[in-house]
């Protein structure tokens, strides 16, 4: 066989071809995909190192245990707002669990924005964006596994389990999944500021613990007074923390269809910041030879 | 001796504000990013002690109280001494060679050599929190501002010592960073909420007792006994803390870096 009839004419090859088409949706999802694998795959690698740093979460429960147990306990009630005492425990195993499987996006946004590696991601057949929400997503999914195992086995543990509906598993894991690309696209907002200013740290830390309070971190949102609930029923901070994890200790179908929606509705509404804060952000950027 | 190395230890410091003053846009923001933070677990007792207004005898002055003597004296430790967070990476990967080869003592100089500006809001808030939420009178800010320093002192013995493991461990920076954390989250709750043998774990091998929960005490209700009793283990823990520390110098293993310290 000739080198020629190997390789063919340029004008054979260009005949040969296929036209050029766009990409189908479902090979783009592969691509995403398997970014998240590997990205599981090499976190669960340092599983050892990622339980170790959990021993944390079972001082944070343990404490957790003691408050409430004590204010249960001088309240001389079995229920507050509704929930009894392995319920507000497991409610807060949730809500830890939630926040501690959030890889730091915002930092990894920063830190490319400014170093100037965002112009080698640039010029890769991806989406910058849902490069990185692919990335979140396999990391998140370790982070979680071993918050939930820690949180729960101390929770189990110090105050016994709950009810929990094994058959609303999958929707939860639906739920979490929207949850968490809730978070993806407020850190990753955050992150994306670094295009206008020094460093995003400072607001980050702010905005992340309105976040917490308001979504109902450390105290159920059934707690707080009146109109501090009221405030928190109209930001997105509730359906990202206190509505996943309510869900979790007390899990009712039309509870988590109406979860659903309103994740869905927050999740529109963030991404297209997002998309709108990156397509201004990027024009900004010089890129130099070298 | 002693006013040289305070003179020394204050031209390091004025030199590391200086330079990260000349980042002040990026200070700036990490310092109010840290008060807003230490606003907001405040914005959390409130709601807390709004719901339930007394818990096994504290109460929400008392908690504020808690949060003025910890935001304090960790944004001092933390802020002004940052160098005692890295100590065991330090040790681990051979980095202490910079300070052995200078005549100053290693411990001194380590230790400030690096200021985190982040935790410098801290030191800021705490202050802030008590004069603006808690009924003051000149002997109680006294009061607060010797107890606090003597707590700061407790919490840099204890890092010292759990940064130093390293020396003996070969490894231990998740161990030290443990240990911290666990102290700084037990410090940040009411006393009332833990008892038994745990209280006493509290006060030793975890001294977050002497930390934040003493300080409170003292600010409730003065008593020389306490007083002393706090001032004894900040001693203890900064003696101890000297003793670990060279001790565990005498295993270090240089690392033959050749390095910018940054």
């Amino acid at each position: 066989m000739s080198r020629l009839s190997l390789l063919g004419s340029p004008s054979s090859r260009m005949a040969s071809r296929p036209a050029p088409r766009r990409t189908s949706l479902g090979r783009q999802a592969v691509k995403y995909l398997e970014v998240a694998r590997i990205t599981l795959r090499s976190r669960w690698a340092y599983l050892g190192e990622q339980l170790l740093a959990r021993v944390y979460l079972v001082i944070i429960m343990f404490v957790f245990v003691q408050l409430w147990r004590t204010t249960y306990a001088a309240e001389g009630s079995v229920r507050l707002s509704g929930f009894t005492l392995p319920e507000m425990i497991w409610y807060l195993v949730a809500t830890e669990a939630i926040i501690l499987s959030l890889p730091r996006v915002h930092a990894a946004l920063q830190q490319e924005v400014q170093g100037g590696d965002l112009a080698i991601r640039l010029n890769k057949p991806y989406s910058y964006l849902l490069f990185h929400y692919a990335a979140f997503v396999g990391e998140g999914l370790v982070l979680l596994a071993t918050a939930l195992g820690m949180g729960g086995l101390t929770a189990y543990l110090l105050v016994g389990g709950f009810d929990f509906r094994w058959e609303a598993l999958p929707v939860l894991a639906l739920i979490y999944l929207v949850t968490q690309a809730l978070h993806f696209t407020y850190h990753a907002a955050i992150g994306l500021l670094a295009f206008w200013t020094e460093d995003v740290m400072g607001i980050f830390f702010f905005l992340d613990r309105v976040k917490w309070i308001l979504g109902g971190m450390l105290l159920p949102l059934d707690l707080f007074p009146p109109a501090l609930r009221q405030l928190a029923e109209v930001l997105p901070f509730r359906e990202m923390i206190y509505g996943p994890a309510l869900l979790f200790v007390r899990f009712s179908w039309p509870a988590a269809a109406d979860l659903l929606l309103r994740q869905g509705l927050w999740l529109l509404a963030l991404a297209l910041v997002c998309v709108a804060l990156y397509r201004l952000g990027v024009r900004r950027v010089d890129i130099n030879g070298g | 001796m002693g006013g040289k190395y305070l003179a020394f230890i204050f031209a390091y410091l004025r030199a590391n504000i200086a330079a990260a003053l000349e980042y002040r846009a990026t200070l700036v923001t990490q310092v109010l990013g840290m008060i807003l933070n230490d606003i907001l677990w405040v914005v959390f007792w409130v709601l807390f002690f709004t719901r339930f207004p007394v818990v096994k005898g504290w109460t929400l002055e008392d908690v504020l109280i808690l949060w003025s003597s910890f935001a304090f004296s960790a944004g001092l430790v933390y802020g002004l001494f940052f160098s005692v967070r890295l100590l065991p990476r330090l040790v681990v990967e051979g980095q202490l060679d910079y300070y052995l080869a200078l005549p100053k003592d290693v411990l001194v100089h380590l230790l400030v050599s690096r200021i985190r500006p982040f935790n410098l809001g801290d030191a800021l808030f705490g202050p802030l929190l008590l004069v603006t939420t808690v009924d003051l009178t000149g002997s109680r800010v006294a009061i607060f501002l010797a107890t606090t320093l003597l707590s700061a002192a407790v919490l840099l013995g204890f890092e010292i010592i759990g940064g130093s493991l390293a020396f003996f461990l070969g490894s231990g920076d998740a161990l030290h960073e443990q240990l911290g954390n666990a102290l700084l989250h037990f410090a940040s709750y009411p006393a009332g909420i833990f008892d038994g043998s745990l209280k006493f774990l509290l006060f030793t091998v975890i001294p977050a007792g002497f930390v934040t929960w003493l300080p409170v005490e003292l600010m409730r209700s003065f008593r020389w006994d306490l007083f002393l009793g706090l001032a004894a283990a900040a001693a203890a823990f900064l003696g101890a803390a000297v003793l670990v520390f060279r001790a565990g110098l005498r295993r270090y293993e240089s690392g033959n870096l050749l390095a910018m310290r940054s």
